[in-house]
């Protein structure tokens, strides 16, 4: 490979953001399906991955997520579909022969190896000269900052610096596509920010196409070029974090990425700048843009998606009528003062509806009444379940 | 920082703090003697007073004369070998089920512990019947004239005996490892053969050496099978008989006892101070649904041979000693009869009895004495707790000819005056079972937290309450566990017991020894037989109730 761990170490200054979004397709998947006896673990999947990037695989636990994962690294044959790693296709590539390296969710160090002995194990295994190979172990620990914890035995070493010897031991063979497998998981919360910080900037210094398994959206918006999120076997949306945030394609997505309210609505008035909806007794209008589903229909019922913070809260009797056009009335049942906002949980109509107050001195903590406005862009509209 | 570490002034005053607590609650102090008292008694006292009893002159006889100490070349050459192959036979049984494609796992998983059920020794009576000079392979079916007596004999019935203890040993460690390491391994270019060679076996050394320190204090002790099929090849346990019960040296047995003291007193020691702390298990996790690797389709059915080939021996072992319990002269006249049976009904049916009451007296007693120790251990907060662990463990490390020979010193005379007893059979069959009920339990009692037990307390329940709703159910198991455990090993005991029958206390396995060593085949394969039947119908009756697995395998 040109573009070698090694040398990019050397180059690392110079910017690699250049490959990401080249449009190189490195990693396609193509109508790639498995199945576990009568479980379908991953369902007609396509996906495209850049050279470069950093794509997460997002979703809950046995959406089929680790089960790609695997089909990537070939510790799993796919039933059918095919899989291409820069234009060549895998199918009975057994792992080792493939140009990829996995980084596991509870590292797998060997125990009964030191620190440097792990990093150089494939080395080894590949039979490289000893010079060579102690040469790239050298700079690969340095350039992880574990050179003093060489001859250390992984048992000795932190949940962190665990992770980075596994992370060394996959970088050093110099793979073309690096995988991970949920590798933050087994990390305590204030670790795992670091981690994923550190991880992102030696990804970026390497320009190493990655892919990343997590059911973590906080993982996965902070670390993406591009995430995945899938659901029993299926693909539900493949985007950027903006894309996914604010324009999540379906109920699942918007649901799964932030802390969305769902609030069953009916359709007045359908036109082409807007559409006119009723909650209960109440009605509001919104933008045509805010519409991500096929709804024709007058009459027709349909779930409005709302984000927290999209919403501007205020007292009921400091509304104006300016303010009527997109603005629901409801009672406060509860409200938690989280230090940088105030999340209220808001009765509308007999709905439930999550607001957060991101400038609580404002405002102080309201009660009673008040007057929820929403706004123009956040909202979506989906088909009722 | 001088808050982190505790300084020695700290550990002093938390050690005070221990005693004061002990000195507050009586309880504490009277339940530590209860445990304590019988282990000085019936353990400490007459091991200490067996090692004393030999003078110097003896020690120069047993290592001046080539009796002895060909006896004692012959003890070690013999458990080395059988402990080379117990282990690895052990381990291919351990291996092959740890492996997702291994075919017909449930039939090798039962046939890797079936020589458990039965007494050492039917693996050599069996290998008499089966090879020896009127043997059904050797001379009826090939014709040929060989002696299974001597040291390829006792080997191969040894290896058999013992394999089952390496394969349950071994069995743990393999399936404790992460198949996420493989993965690895795997993923960074590694062979499956190479696999095995960097990741599986290394990090399975430690549980090897385990499993070869066990196997190897069994058979350094083993009495049965070289007694059965030995012959020429003369061992320390047989010695140690011939000594003692032939010609009534004592002290001599007492040397041989003391010098098979050592070397087991050693393994002992190595396997709770080094092998243990060397294990891998503890930082593997479990592998997030990945199966260990698959083995290559040659070795697979290599292995599959050879274990096919074992278990077949083993089952062919219980065939035949069931076939001479019917057989009416063995290697003479094969018509059935039922004529050994009857013999053991009208004469020996006493000796069977006497196994089972003192079996099941020792399995009570073992199972009541365990729970206790272990509740101590974990639940009262006294100085000493390391030295009483040791106390209650220290069992495990005495050979039963020692044992044996260590209670006839210290038993035959007032304040206790136990030889010819029923007491002291089943004193020696329970105290040899308290290391294995005390560990039983308490893995039981770790598996609530303390926390538990104090949460019932803060829910309103008082000490009685939660005794009778969270402890005792748990210990229920170990309780029960321990109970079965210990009548089938004192079902199947015979180094130390041996010594200690008298007319009256006979139990079935020295009577068995006696029948064969006067060549009643027949009759002694009739009373295996009803002893295999009884031990097996125990734990088999033991697993269908719901209870625990007895072998964790």
């Amino acid at each position: 490979m040109e573009n070698s761990v090694n040398t990019l170490i050397r180059e690392e200054t110079q910017p690699t953001s250049a490959s990401v979004g080249d449009g190189k397709d490195h990693v396609v998947l193509r109508n790639l399906y498995k199945s576990f006896g009568d479980v379908v673990a991953v369902n007609d999947l396509n996906l495209t991955i850049d050279r470069g990037s950093f794509t997460c695989l997002l979703g809950p636990s046995g959406c089929g997520k680790t089960t790609t994962l695997r089909m990537i690294s070939g510790f799993v044959e796919p039933s059918s579909g095919e899989l291409l790693i820069s234009g060549r296709s895998q199918r009975g590539v057994p792992p080792h022969r493939r140009n990829t390296s996995i980084v596991f969710q509870e590292y797998a160090l060997f125990p009964h190896m030191t620190v440097r002995q792990n990093v150089g194990y494939g080395l080894k295994v590949h039979k490289t000269p000893k010079e060579e190979m102690n040469r790239r172990v050298d700079r690969i620990l340095e350039f992880i900052g574990l050179t003093a914890m060489a001859e250390r035995f992984p048992t000795s070493l932190s949940g962190g610096q665990q992770q980075r010897v596994a992370l060394a031991r996959s970088l050093v063979m110099e793979p073309e596509v690096l995988l991970m497998d949920e590798p933050l998981s087994n990390l305590d919360a204030k670790l795992r920010v670091r981690v994923r910080t550190e991880l992102k900037d030696i990804q970026r210094r390497l320009g190493i196409t990655t892919i990343y398994v997590t059911h973590d959206q906080e993982e996965a918006l902070a670390m993406s070029d591009k995430i995945a999120v899938m659901n029993d076997g299926v693909l539900q949306q493949y985007g950027t974090p903006w894309e996914l945030y604010f324009t999540p394609e379906n109920r699942f997505v918007a649901d799964f990425i932030g802390a969305n309210a769902f609030v069953t609505v009916s359709i007045q008035q359908l036109t082409d700048a807007g559409v006119k909806l009723s909650i209960g007794a109440q009605s509001i209008e919104l933008p045509r843009k805010a519409v991500a589903m096929d709804v024709e229909q007058q009459g027709a019922e349909a779930v409005l998606s709302l984000r927290p913070e999209s919403i501007r809260i205020q007292a009921a009797d400091t509304a104006t009528a300016a303010d009527e056009l997109r603005a629901l009335r409801g009672s406060v049942r509860m409200h938690q003062f989280l230090g940088a906002y105030i999340r209220y949980w808001v009765d509308v109509e007999g709905q439930e509806v999550i607001v957060d107050d991101h400038n609580p001195r404002a405002r102080g903590i309201l009660e009673g009444d008040v007057a929820l406005q929403l706004g123009e862009t956040e909202t979506q509209l989906f088909p009722p379940e | 920082m001088s808050t982190a570490t505790p300084t020695v002034d700290d550990k002093r005053r938390s050690r005070f703090a221990g005693l004061t607590d002990a000195l507050r609650d009586p309880t504490t102090i009277i339940a530590i003697l209860i445990v304590t008292l019988p282990i000085a008694i019936f353990v400490l006292y007459p091991v200490v007073n067996v090692v004393v009893q030999p003078a110097v002159e003896h020690w120069q006889t047993f290592f001046s004369r080539p009796r002895y100490v060909t006896t004692l070349r012959n003890s070690l050459v013999i458990a080395a070998l059988s402990t080379a192959s117990a282990t690895f036979v052990g381990f291919c049984f351990a291996y092959a089920l740890s492996r997702p494609n291994f075919p017909g796992k449930t039939f090798f998983r039962v046939t890797s512990i079936l020589p458990l059920i039965s007494p050492p020794f039917v693996a050599g009576l069996s290998l008499v019947l089966l090879l020896g000079r009127r043997g059904i392979i050797t001379h009826g079916l090939l014709g040929v004239d060989v002696s299974m007596y001597g040291w390829h004999g006792l080997w191969l019935a040894q290896t058999i005996a013992y394999y089952p203890i390496a394969a349950m040993t071994l069995s743990g460690v393999l399936k404790s490892l992460n198949p996420t390491l493989e993965y690895a391994a795997q993923d960074l270019g590694q062979t499956r053969w190479g696999i095995f060679k960097t990741v599986v076996l290394p990090m399975t050394i430690p549980g090897i050496a385990s499993a070869a320190l066990l196997v190897s204090m069994l058979a350094l002790s083993d009495f049965g099978n070289p007694m059965v099929i030995g012959g020429a090849y003369r061992v320390m346990a047989v010695e140690a008989y011939l000594q003692v019960v032939g010609m009534q040296n004592m002290s001599m047995g007492a040397v041989i006892s003391v010098v098979l003291l050592l070397p087991s007193l050693l393994f002992f020691l190595l396997q709770r101070y080094w092998v243990s702390r060397r294990q891998y298990t503890s930082v593997s996790g479990k592998g997030g649904g990945l199966e260990p690797i698959a083995i290559p389709t040659a070795v697979k059915w290599g292995l599959f041979a050879f274990l096919t080939l074992v278990s077949l021996f083993v089952i062919a072992i219980f065939v035949v000693i069931v076939w001479g319990a019917f057989a009416r002269t063995w290697g003479i006249d094969w018509s059935l009869t039922i004529d050994n049976f009857e013999f053991t009904f009208f004469a020996r049916l006493g000796h069977i009895w006497n196994s089972v009451r003192f079996s099941l007296a020792a399995g009570f007693g073992t199972a009541i004495f365990a729970v206790i120790a272990a509740y101590i251990l974990l639940r009262k907060r006294f100085a000493g707790k390391k030295t009483f662990d040791f106390l209650v463990v220290l069992p495990a490390a005495l050979p039963g000819t020692l044992i044996g020979i260590a209670f006839i010193f210290a038993f035959n005379r007032p304040p206790l005056a136990l030889t010819g007893t029923a007491a002291i059979v089943i004193l020696s069959m329970a105290i040899r079972n308290v290391p294995v009920g005390y560990r039983t339990a308490l893995s039981g009692l770790h598996q609530i937290d303390k926390s538990i037990e104090e949460s019932a307390a803060d829910g309103g329940a008082n000490t009685f309450q939660i005794l009778k709703d969270i402890t005792l159910p748990l210990l229920k198991t170990a309780f029960t566990v321990t109970l079965v455990y210990t009548f089938v090993r004192s079902m199947n005991t015979v180094s130390a017991v041996v010594f200690l029958v008298s007319a009256r206390t006979n139990v079935a396995t020295t009577s068995i020894l006696g029948l064969s060593e006067h060549g009643y085949w027949g009759e002694a394969a009739a009373m295996a037989t009803i002893l295999i039947a009884i031990t097996s119908t125990v734990v088999i009756g033991f697993r269908v109730l719901g209870g625990k697995k007895l072998f964790d395998l």
